[in-house]
């Protein structure tokens, strides 16, 4: 038998010659031989087909085994994922595309809202007369020829309204002129209209196309802030800032009061929290709508009448007398005098040849807290003179009076203090607030200081920090000595009329002639009254600058602090207090109003 | 063996066919419900943002001014000063009731009378200090 060659069988004859002779020979049929040898061909055909079908098998078997696996296998992924919020282009939840601004107490004061616009495509219209006439019946305020010339254009696109209410859409849908459309995007809303106008700013819008607007801040806290709004990682997050929108509209109204009855030109007023800097109000008038903010005033000239100045924060004033309580508590600081200590008041004196002196005689010689009270240049100046240029200069410095206001605004960075050389001349006019400028916003971190124990404190807009004190600048037991001065000019100084029956403050008025046509101005004054409240644990520092405002009183034209600021912010204080948490005190009562046994 | 196994075979192909299959259509209704959800969220979020502009807008303090001066007649609401916050004095508190009947007689009746009742003010705070219910800090 013929053995199977594994490697390609060997021909073997179908009639070997010597088995056909052989099987002739013994008589056999050797057509046997050839069927046998036939037949053991087809044998190996077969085994070699199997084996190869076999083999193919085998790789279909694996390819499919290694099918079903990796299918099982990613079945077995897919059902013990995570259960999470599928993501992709099938769920783009319309995030809103700028964050809110809200202020302390989650109010808001700038979100986004979806609107709709209006755009025409001419080269669609069939009637564009028709459809001008019926905008212009839906739009007042569209100039049909205007629209006529747009709807003549050879374009397929051309705006016609930014935004629409839902009803005007509706309207505009209803007239069935064809050739308009309608873009969804989104508008910046300002609710509260022009409360914290100054602190927003204001917003610019992009249009891009006829279903995306990008919205840019202009000024404020929205172009400050503006890459964090924008950021989609923060939509859903607003930025609250430290304003409470209650206090905010009672300043201003209040403000806007005194603007009227002492025909002031604008005014500013800061209030602030004085243990941490943050600011609770920040106001400037005249003020202007935020949901359309007018294009500022360049002319330098009339920057007075720009509504879009930002008076606390961006107008550098000399802000007078208010100034004489720092010279006072630096000089109690440095231990060169005590409150009773008395200072020659005899006037004029005369510095490096410049003449000071007072707005009445307040005779020979007055104490220390009296010169507060009195409002006196020439003690004040006098008792500068103790201290000497070069740490008066530190000391003002280290109130943060000299340099740009951290505050979170870029109008605070256009603002820089302005001081002269500081010699003699100017350190005893510097102890009075003359020859030096500050914004209101200066002078409020200024008082901070002292209302909350000679801690140096860094205006804020941005809530939810941590506040550690600032370097120590005046000592406890001289902030409380200065602030009981400022309570005594409120209480039979200067600013009487900022007195408030039940509370006790502490402030100082600060009457500066604006610089006019070749020299101070007399008719022009700014009046600032800066304030510490209450007295007795101070907490609240409210400054309140009113210019060019006067006012009639006793047949006399009064343009002293006194008179034109100090009632607005003693009216301000008294319709603030109670939502400060701030309970009035009545002497001789029982607090608790208990009957005891 | 091969009259059970290649049925068996057979029968589990068309059956895992009928699963992926139902699976895929599954998955395409899915994805469809998710985008109407979307689509309906998308449409619920726009609505909450124009009520909460709604809200904030007739919530300005300028309106509420204006309506509290326009209502003055029925409400006679003032802006808030120190004086409106008031004493527990003059809060009138009801007489305590008469449990033997011989104290609440010398009362007689008339208005009501103010009157220091720990547990009727702060409950937690006075059982500390019995003694004096209510101090400053009461406020």
């Amino acid at each position: 038998m013929t053995a199977i060659h594994p490697h390609g069988p060997t021909r073997v004859p179908l009639r070997p010659l010597a088995r056909i002779l052989h099987a002739r020979a013994t008589g056999e049929n050797p057509d046997r031989i050839e069927a046998d040898n036939i037949a053991q061909r087809r044998e190996q055909m077969r085994d070699t087909l199997r084996r190869k079908s076999a083999r193919r098998l085998t790789l279909v078997a694996a390819l499919s085994v290694a099918g079903f696996l990796l299918i099982g296998q990613r079945m077995w992924a897919i059902a013990n994922e995570p259960l999470a919020e599928p993501t992709g282009p099938a769920t783009v939840v319309a995030a809103s595309g700028r964050a809110d601004i809200l202020d302390r107490n989650g109010t808001v004061l700038a979100m986004n809202m979806p609107t709709q616009s209006l755009f025409a495509d001419p080269l669609a219209m069939t009637d564009p007369e028709g459809a001008a006439d019926d905008l212009v019946r839906i739009f007042p305020d569209l100039d049909r020829d205007a629209l006529l010339r747009l709807f003549a254009s050879d374009s397929h696109f051309e705006w016609v309204r930014p935004h629409l209410s839902a009803e005007q859409r509706q309207a505009v849908h209803d007239t069935g002129q064809t050739g308009l459309g309608f873009g969804t995007r989104e508008m910046r809303f300002y609710p509260n209209g022009p409360v914290a106008a100054h602190l927003l700013g204001g917003t610019r819008v992009d249009l891009k196309s006829a279903d995306a607007a990008e919205i840019f801040g202009t000024a404020g806290v929205e172009l400050e802030f503006h890459n964090w709004l924008s950021d989609p990682a923060n939509a859903g997050r607003p930025l609250v800032t430290t304003l409470d929108l209650r206090l905010q509209a009672i300043v201003e109204e209040v403000l806007e009061g005194g603007v009227a009855l002492t025909g002031s030109i604008g005014a500013a007023a800061v209030l602030m929290h004085a243990p941490t800097g943050e600011v609770l109000a920040l106001a400037s008038l005249p003020d202007y709508d935020p949901n359309d903010r007018p294009v500022p005033v360049r002319d330098p000239k009339l920057a007075g009448t720009d509504p879009t100045f930002n008076r606390a924060v961006q107008g550098v004033y000399e802000l007078g007398s208010t100034f004489k309580i720092f010279t006072v508590a630096q000089a109690l600081d440095l231990n060169l005098v005590e409150p009773d200590t008395m200072i020659n008041t005899r006037g004029p004196m005369t510095v490096a040849g410049a003449r000071i002196s007072d707005f009445h005689d307040y005779g020979p010689a007055l104490t220390v807290s009296n010169v507060i009270v009195k409002s006196s240049n020439v003690g004040t100046a006098r008792i500068a003179g103790l201290i000497g240029p070069e740490r008066q200069k530190a000391f003002l410095e280290s109130l943060g009076l000299l340099s740009q206001s951290p505050l979170e605004m870029p109008e605070a960075r256009t603002a820089r203090p302005s001081a002269p050389s500081w010699g003699p001349v100017e350190s005893a006019t510097i102890s009075y607030g003359h020859g030096i400028s500050t914004t209101p916003l200066h002078l409020a971190a200024a008082y901070a200081a002292i209302a909350n124990g000679g801690h140096r404190v860094t205006p804020t807009l941005i809530a939810g920090q941590r506040h550690e004190p600032g370097p120590q600048v005046l000592r406890p037991e001289v902030a409380a000595a200065a602030t009981e001065m400022l309570r005594q000019v409120v209480d039979h100084g200067t600013a009487r009329n900022a007195g408030v029956p039940g509370y006790n403050i502490g402030g100082k008025t600060g009457t500066a002639e604006k610089p006019g046509v070749g020299g101070y101005d007399e008719d022009a004054n700014i009046a600032t009254f800066a304030s510490i409240f209450p007295t007795e644990a101070p907490e609240y520092v409210l400054v309140v600058s009113m210019d060019e405002g006067s006012l009639f009183v006793n047949g006399a034209t009064e343009r002293t602090a006194g008179w034109v600021a100090a009632p607005v912010a003693g009216e301000i204080l008294r319709r603030i207090a109670p939502l400060l948490g701030l309970r009035p005190s009545i002497a001789g009562a029982d607090a608790s109003g208990v009957d005891r046994p | 063996m091969r009259l059970i196994f290649y049925p068996g075979a057979v029968a589990l192909v068309v059956g895992l066919a009928y699963w992926a299959y139902d699976e895929s259509l599954q998955t395409r209704d899915a994805r469809a419900e998710v985008r109407q959800l979307n689509r309906d969220i998308r449409g619920l979020k726009s609505s909450l943002v124009l009520q909460r502009a709604e809200w904030a807008y007739l919530n300005r303090p300028e309106r509420l001014r204006d309506l509290a001066d326009l209502n003055f007649g029925v409400l006679g609401l003032m802006p808030m000063t120190g004086d409106d916050l008031g004493r527990v004095a003059e809060v009138p508190f009801p007489a305590p009731p008469d449990l033997d009947g011989s104290e609440g007689e010398a009362e007689g009746p008339g208005l009501p009378v103010a009157r220091a009742d720990p547990l009727r003010l702060d409950g937690v705070r006075d059982t500390a200090a019995p003694q004096d219910p209510i101090s400053d800090e009461d406020w």
